[in-house]
């Protein structure tokens, strides 16, 4: 049997490699976000509390009698063992990825203020970090999760179990996929989504929706049968994605739709239903919805987009089910209730969205003049106003400004490079515009950070 | 052709019209402009040389050189250390669009150079040229030297020209430090 000794040789083991990791991250500050030097002091501490509460508690143990000594001796190890599961696998990746080379910093200050909008009470410190994986994904953290135990506690739970909020998150941990840390426009989902189930978790918008159980999932007793958890479960995150997705749209606009199926996969794979998301095909038709709503189907340079979009998914909704991971049946039954409920989510986001923070189709002007700057070669943190005026650009006039210019092709930016771009042109010369396209997007949000703060 | 260095109530004049076609972002700020020429700030990013496998870089191939420098990106607020000595690449905070009547020059402040930080080489900034210009940096002092971002550490030098032909720069529309890139066709000037 593992004996208490060899458990804390083991627990040391890994809390040296942690340790060894906080310091060599701790070593290249000027390269951390800002996010990640709050949790980065944060697990300093903690890790010095569990070093000394560790060797302390063993110590205090010594003078018991040996058999109960071994055995409250492994419990002190198994508890502290599972502080350090946590780390190890949800922090310290975290930490490990929120370095300026994996991320794209420019975009830190933005995603700071959509969090703070989204959860304004809360305050968590937004921690985005490069994912090895080709994932966005917010997951939120509890100090209270890493807690060091004291023998006799409850034993720390994961922090992955997102949804749960009984206490507001300390920390929310944001991801992009690392090796596209420059595809700015595409992580406008962070801004737009990801900021979405935030404001969803603080407003509790989605639990508000009662899901309306299928006789056939309820046996005679009226007590839940087969299949009624794999309902909830789906029912649940399907709700969670689509309120996601319309206050994605509410606060960002066209860039919430213009970016998804990019993000979520190739144009083959829009009609795929799976347990966590409904077809890419069906959020587009719902996000139409929003932007409708919004004024955004009329305004110029995206009607031809949108009319695109509304033949390729205005029947998403009505189509049935299919995945290759998926309980046909019981998502089926799903589809046949979220579909009834599609307008009153859009009705409940809208209402609970400050005017504030709503971006609307008065805004397209401005989104107008700053493609036109990308398009002619420059930046557009810093755009023209009415009277010559100057002003920061905000992050959602950026972001809408550098996906317009994608819609209406990239001929104008080539143009700047000495690029002839032709339905006929070599991927390379696009690859090569496109970067520009994204690094001036990136530019411009420096700029516009700049301008705010000075 | 150049003919002549703008005033500074030219250089204010030009900057304001959208019609000139020459413009800096952010905007400079009136204190950022003297007679002839505007501060310039450094970036975010630096091209850091270290060591690596590859032995040395021969001068008719330029490029190779890329593989021996490492992009540091600095933090607001924080220092990039510049050791004696070392040599890195850094590019302006603004953002410049040259129109065809102007050409500048790229220098180290005074201030600056009395340190040991020099701004130099390959300074020169194209009629039409576009982008956050490449800074070729090296201390010379004695010690190590912490340059924060957006410190204003150099100035562009304007003269007034007269191009009709503009030719994008192979560097156009840059916002990062680059090491030596492949002509795009041709050859000709090695604008920023």
């Amino acid at each position: 049997m593992w004996s208490a000794n060899q458990r804390r040789r083991s627990l040391g083991e890994r809390l040296f490699r942690i340790a060894e990791t906080v310091e060599r991250i701790e070593s290249r500050p000027a390269e951390l976000t800002h996010g990640a030097k709050a949790l980065l002091a944060y697990i300093g501490s903690l890790l010095r509390q569990v070093d000394s509460t560790v060797d302390d508690r063993w110590n205090e143990l010594a003078v018991i009698e040996p058999g109960l000594r071994e055995e409250l001796r492994r419990e002190l190890c198994d508890d502290f063992r599972d502080v350090v599961g946590v780390l190890v696998s949800e922090v310290v990746p975290v930490l490990v990825g929120a370095d300026a080379r994996r991320v794209p910093v420019e975009l830190e200050p933005a995603l700071r203020q959509s969090v703070l909008s989204a959860a304004p009470d809360w305050k968590p410190v937004p921690v985005l970090y490069g994912s090895d994986y080709y994932e966005y994904s917010i997951v939120p953290l509890r100090k209270s999760e890493l807690e060091v135990p004291v023998t006799g506690r409850p034993v720390p739970s994961s922090a992955a179990e997102g949804g749960d909020m009984e206490s507001p998150p300390d920390f929310v941990f944001i991801s992009v996929p690392g090796v596209e840390r420059d595809s700015v426009a595409l992580h406008a989902v962070l801004l737009g989504h990801e900021a979405g189930h935030l404001r969803d978790w603080y407003l509790r918008l989605s639990e508000g929706f009662v899901l309306d159980v299928p006789p056939q999932l309820v046996d005679s007793d009226g007590k839940p049968g087969e299949g009624y958890g794999e309902y909830v479960k789906i029912a649940t995150n399907w709700t969670e994605e689509c309120v996601a997705d319309i206050l994605s749209c509410l606060t960002i606009g066209p860039v919430a739709l213009l970016a998804l199926p990019e993000v979520a996969g190739g144009a083959g794979e829009l009609a795929v239903d799976s347990d966590s998301h409904p077809g890419t095909d069906r959020r587009i038709e719902l996000m139409l919805r929003v932007l409708h709503q919004q004024g955004f189907d009329v305004v110029s340079g995206l009607t031809e987009a949108f009319s695109g979009y509304k033949t390729l998914c205005g029947d998403a909704w009505k189509r049935i089910v299919q995945g290759p991971d998926l309980n046909q049946q019981i998502a089926s039954l799903v589809l046949a209730w979220i579909r009834t409920q599609l307008d009153e989510l859009i009705r409940v986001c809208t209402s609970n969205v400050p005017a504030s923070d709503l971006f609307t189709s008065d805004y397209w002007p401005l989104v107008e003049s700053a493609a036109s700057m990308l398009g002619g070669g420059l930046p557009c943190g810093e755009i023209i106003l009415a009277g010559r005026s100057r002003a920061a650009a905000r992050p959602e006039v950026i972001l809408n400004a550098s996906w317009l210019v994608k819609v209406q092709g990239l001929q104008a930016l080539g143009q700047q490079l000495g690029v002839v771009l032709t339905e006929d042109s070599h991927i390379s010369d696009v690859s090569r515009v496109s970067e520009v396209l994204d690094r001036l997007t990136l530019k411009s949000f420096e700029i516009a950070e700049f301008l705010r703060s000075a | 052709m150049t003919t002549g260095l703008p005033s500074r109530k030219d250089v204010i004049k030009m900057l304001a019209d959208p019609q000139f076609g020459f413009s800096i972002q952010p905007m400079p700020t009136e204190d950022l402009i003297q007679y002839g020429s505007i501060d310039l700030r450094v970036g975010t990013v630096f091209l850091s040389a270290e060591r690596s496998s590859l032995a040395s870089v021969r001068a008719e191939d330029p490029w190779q050189g890329a593989k021996l420098f490492r992009e540091v990106r600095v933090a607001r607020g924080q220092p990039f250390v510049m050791q004696p000595h070392q040599f890195v690449l850094a590019t302006t905070f603004e953002y410049i669009a040259m129109p065809p009547t102007l050409v500048g020059l790229i220098q180290s402040r005074s201030t600056y150079g009395r340190m040991g930080i020099i701004a130099a080489t390959a300074a020169y900034v194209g009629p039409g040229y576009k982008g956050c210009p490449t800074l070729e940096l090296v201390n010379l002092g004695e010690v190590a030297i912490e340059l924060k971002p957006y410190q204003a550490i150099c100035q562009l030098v304007l003269f007034t020209a007269a191009e009709d032909v503009i030719v994008p720069s192979r560097y156009q529309c840059s916002t990062r430090p680059s090491f030596a890139r492949r002509p795009l066709s041709g050859s000709g000037a090695d604008p920023n």
